[in-house]
């Protein structure tokens, strides 16, 4: 690979194919190529996934100084660890000397790292603190010790998400989110003590190109109405003989957008003709009060004021934010579904799609709750999660076995060449009293989240931003 | 079920019944082993053949007459593996989150939807599978009616025109209980033994 070659004439493959070539804007189409292209692949690894801010986990995974963590930035593997002083750092999980892995388990509690292969030492923070046999100096007098550490990436908290990135003098967090922190806050910093995950995550293979997954996130509502209709049969939609839509998926909904980030803000009301509640209140407090955000109990909702604005409240009491996606790979899950035997089931998950290679990716999914919820309350969540997401989830299962059909599509002579269409665009129609900001699209679920999506890709990959 | 559900009903949703006892943080507890029940013993012989029929009964897809297998306060379980060090003292059998966490009526469902729906895409078409259990042990238990049993399973699975057959292994620690002269199946933990499982899903039951 060669990285600099490819950063001076960035929007070319080999072949002379431009990435404008790939993902047509005139035409809104992107060619199935995309998925299965070892070049592409490998500019990817650099100019999306090494410059990105990525979501390694959360920082309850990890509580107590010395607890670590291993994850994968794009193609390289990380060490997630807290240090003594309660710090999170990233550090490339690739001996400075030799190349080994210097933390091999998925998990532990360590004072430091020593890389087995000929026993050199780092720091949890990646500090190089020495190589056996001290008095022959075996990391030699070209480097000085302070230049031997793990690499480090650059290490963002938000709402105890541990985000990293390689592109350490870029964009904050922040500035990444753009407008989606707004929306994204109403979710995961709304309350006291926060959120946690309630364990290690699922993990499992798919052979399919971490885009294919990634895009859909980024708002496909469609795609429910067919692939996940047999949980509509079985009842867990909405009764199954009613076409109202709004019953159907929550798919006329509003769905916002900003920086290739996207959530779809699902209508409440719903819930609340379920609930015999007011529909119309002017005070977000009073629903809200009725039905509390997915994961918080009745007792909990007085808290909310503290941490959101009237804008954020308004939107969480009529629309609360429920699916979609964080750029590149990750996605999330934030929803009430009918209970069996009772009224609604709280679920919140996590993923993320790490590639492995252009034709596969590890499908990572950590279950969420409150901090504070009754721990009757998160096992329920986690096994509403269980159930419906993940390795053995009634909805997420089709997902997993359709996205291989499509990667194996990509490679077909003719087929590589065909295009994946998103020419259903509602165009951005913000309703007047929509308290938040980005692009926001009312209605029903379109192409035009997604279509952004392919667009921030498109930036990335030809130095755009 | 009414369109209109009554306030306490919902924040009981919100809420959580905690009557349903859904927190399975550590390992259940294992029964207490009485006697071991001998290889070849008239018994042993029954629990063997539980096996042999239910094994059928799962490849032959016939889901509705398994279900018939189990009991009504099943708990049906498949912990998570997380890679550690041998020296951690922490297990590397994760229960916090699973892969399986169900009981009678969440296992019913997934059931129905295996076989009453023609738009489960995930098995449809469906998976050819085999399965093949071994290393039977059986241990009567402190209560007269149940037996404590570990089998091992190995499941093959082929996928439609896929010239290769994906599989996943496991230990399974299983209660059967004696129901009307009949065993039945009143606890299932199946100990799978990959960490990141290598198939894109697991609807299929171990």
């Amino acid at each position: 690979m060669t990285g600099n070659q490819h950063m001076r004439n960035g929007t070319t493959l080999p072949d002379g194919t431009k990435i404008e070539d790939l993902v047509r804007k005139q035409t809104q189409e992107v060619m199935l190529r995309v998925y299965d292209d070892q070049d592409l692949h490998d500019l990817e690894m650099q100019k999306v996934f090494a410059r990105s801010w990525l979501l390694l986990g959360h920082e309850s995974e990890i509580p107590n100084p010395g607890d670590f963590v291993t994850r994968n930035m794009g193609s390289d593997p990380v060490i997630v660890a807290r240090t003594t002083d309660g710090a999170i750092h990233v550090s490339l999980n690739v001996c400075t000397h030799r190349g080994m892995r210097v933390a091999l388990p998925a998990a532990g509690n360590t004072r430091m790292f020593r890389c087995v292969y000929h026993g050199w030492t780092f720091r949890l923070d990646g500090q190089f603190t020495g190589a056996p046999v001290a008095s022959e100096q075996m990391h030699g007098n070209i480097l000085e010790a302070s230049q031997l550490g793990l690499k480090q990436a650059r290490v963002t908290l938000y709402a105890g998400f541990v985000f990293a990135s390689w592109n350490i003098d870029g964009p904050s967090l922040d500035e990444f989110l753009g407008d989606m922190k707004f929306y994204l806050d109403t979710i995961f910093a709304r309350s006291d003590r926060g959120i946690e995950v309630c364990g290690p995550p699922q993990r499992f293979i798919v052979d399919a190109n971490w885009k294919i997954a990634s895009e859909q996130f980024a708002c496909d509502g469609y795609h429910v109405l067919s692939l996940h209709q047999s949980t509509r049969e079985l009842g867990l939609r909405g009764r199954p003989e009613t076409l109202d839509p709004r019953t159907l998926a929550g798919l006329y909904a509003v769905e916002v957008a900003d920086n290739g980030h996207s959530l779809r803000c699902v209508n409440a009301a719903q819930y609340y003709e379920r609930a015999a509640a007011p529909v119309d209140d002017p005070d977000p407090m009073v629903q809200l009060s009725i039905l509390p955000p997915v994961g918080f109990t009745p007792e909990m909702v007085p808290q909310l004021p503290k941490h959101l604005s009237l804008g954020q409240l308004q939107l969480l009491a009529k629309s609360a934010p429920s699916i979609g996606s964080i750029f590149p790979n990750s996605a999330l899950i934030c929803i009430y579904r009918p209970k069996l035997g009772g009224f609604l089931t709280p679920m919140m998950c996590i993923h993320t799609f790490v590639p492995l290679g252009r034709g596969r990716f590890e499908f990572i999914n950590w279950f969420l709750a409150e901090r504070e919820a009754p721990p009757e309350m998160k096992a329920e969540m986690v096994r509403a999660g269980i159930l419906f997401m993940g390795t053995t989830g009634m909805v997420e299962s089709d997902d997993a076995e359709t996205w291989p059909h499509i990667q194996a599509n990509a490679a077909g002579a003719m087929s590589r060449q065909q295009t994946i269409k998103y020419q259903a665009l509602a165009g951005e129609n913000k309703p007047s009293d929509w308290p938040g900001g980005g692009a926001v699209y009312a209605g029903f679920s379109k192409d035009d989240t997604q279509w952004r999506w392919w667009n921030r890709w498109t930036d990335f990959m030809t130095d755009a931003v | 079920m009414a369109l209109v559900e009554p306030l306490d009903r919902l924040h009981d949703g919100c809420r959580v019944m905690a009557q349903e006892k859904t927190l399975r943080p550590e390992a259940p507890a294992t029964p207490s082993l009485g006697d071991k029940i001998r290889y070849g013993s008239p018994l042993y012989n029954e629990i063997a053949e539980f096996y042999i029929d239910e094994a059928l009964l799962l490849d032959d897809n016939r889901l509705l007459e398994w279900v018939a297998t189990l009991t009504e306060d099943l708990v049906y379980t498949a912990p998570m593996r997380v890679t550690r060090m041998n020296e951690d003292p922490v297990s590397d059998i994760v229960r916090s989150v699973q892969h399986f966490d169900d009981n009678f009526t969440t296992i019913s469902l997934r059931a129905r939807r295996l076989t009453e729906s023609r738009n489960v895409w995930a098995e449809n078409p469906r998976a050819r599978t085999r399965r093949f259990v071994s290393n039977v042990s059986a241990h009567h238990t402190a209560k007269q009616d149940e037996l404590a049993v570990v089998s091992y399973v190995l499941l093959m699975r082929n996928k439609a025109e896929s010239p290769n057959y994906t599989f996943v292994t496991a230990r399974r620690n299983d209660v059967l209980r004696l129901v009307d002269g009949k065993l039945k199946l009143a606890r299932r933990e199946s100990i799978i033994d990959m960490s990141v499982l290598g198939v894109p899903h697991l609807v299929t039951f171990l």
